[in-house]
């Protein structure tokens, strides 16, 4: 057996795959990821034990693509998140047999909306999830 | 984390030549220009917190693990406004964060063990800075690339890359996301097992192992 480096903690758990992605506005290719995209990424997450890590910090920064549009800013994000999506598919991360802990976490940052030098951001994921990263 | 704008502004010439002008400049075609800065903004609200001292002193204290209360619960209530999910965004659900590039190191930290953790598999192209994130996290070998296409990520490649990876674990009996290296009532075995590779440590470990059996019987 490979010897591990982790000690066990009862407020984490060690995923087997780590996916990272950024499913709006993707940098560098610009693409964005469709919804059924998002859904098969989270049910694929939870098969094979993965966490799906996204860097959600362009979501705000969109427009309209309208020359004359009725108003500047949009309020609304247009798709949800891939850490939406695994708080409600199927049950979500208390759906039965799950561990609770959810198989997707946001990252969000406020360098790209307000200032890089605030050097700060959030996270978001299941209450387990945040829970942990405020353990580290 | 962005490519573009996350970068530190470059503290010089073009940022210290902006002192004694009124003109703003781009420093630099990457980086977003200074005019963006919401400065007079950040000035009132900081003018606003040092004022109060109930407010002032907690903010300069290490305040509790997962951030400011308030800004949680406004955090929470903004995100709910914007991606509208079908329930309101919980605070319980926000941790407050050094950033998206310092939690991606913080959360490889807590969720992955270089060695059990099988692959990291990252859409690319891919955000260039992230990559040694991965890397100073034990992921240098490890690291997988994904194709996109025209919906995102190549569902099919990264399925089939995924069984292979989970095969090559198998095979190599990479099963238990800890070992019991920390379990002290198995120490005096491991210790022996390891003594018996090499005669001149025999002894020495012998003596540890012995004198850890005592401790706990």
């Amino acid at each position: 057996m490979a010897q591990q480096f982790k000690p066990p903690r009862p407020w984490n758990k060690i995923y087997k795959h780590v996916i990272y992605a950024v499913p709006a506005f993707s940098n560098p290719s610009s693409k964005t990821m469709s919804m059924k995209r998002r859904e098969e990424l989270v049910l694929l997450a939870r098969e094979y034990d993965a966490l799906i890590i996204t860097d959600d910090v362009y979501d705000f920064l969109q427009w309209p693509s309208s020359l004359s549009p009725g108003t500047l800013s949009i309020e609304e994000a247009s798709l949800p998140r891939i850490v939406d999506i695994d708080r409600y598919l199927d049950g979500g991360a208390e759906r039965h047999g799950a561990d609770g802990f959810g198989n997707s976490v946001s990252n969000g940052s406020f360098s790209k909306i307000f200032a890089p030098g605030l050097r700060t951001g959030w996270c978001e994921g299941t209450p387990k999830m945040a829970y942990a990263v405020s353990q580290t | 984390m962005s490519i573009l704008l996350s970068r530190r502004i470059r503290l010089s010439t073009p940022v210290h030549a902006l002192l004694g002008s009124d003109r703003v400049l781009a420093n630099d075609n990457r980086w977003p220009n200074l005019s963006l800065l919401p400065i007079p903004l950040l000035d009132k609200a900081a003018h606003h917190v040092f004022q109060q001292k109930p407010v002032a002193y907690p903010a300069m204290c290490y305040g509790p693990d997962a951030g400011d209360p308030r800004l949680r619960k406004n955090m929470a209530q903004w995100l709910t406004n914007f991606y509208r999910p079908a329930d309101p965004v919980s605070e319980e659900r926000i941790c407050i964060t050094g950033g998206a590039s310092q939690n991606l190191a913080c959360l490889l930290q807590d969720f992955t063990d270089p060695l059990y953790t099988r692959n990291v598999w990252i859409v690319a192209p891919a955000y260039m800075l992230a990559f040694r994130i991965f890397e100073d996290a034990g992921f240098h070998k490890k690291l997988r690339a994904v194709p996109e296409d025209g919906q995102g990520i190549d569902m099919d490649y990264l399925r089939s890359q995924i069984r292979t990876s989970e095969d090559e674990a198998k095979t190599a009996n990479n099963n238990e996301p800890v070992s019991g290296a920390f379990d002290v009532s198995k120490m005096p075995t491991m210790l022996l097992l390891v003594a018996s590779r090499s005669q001149s440590d025999a002894i020495g470990l012998l003596l540890i192992a012995g004198l850890l059996s005592s401790a706990v019987d």
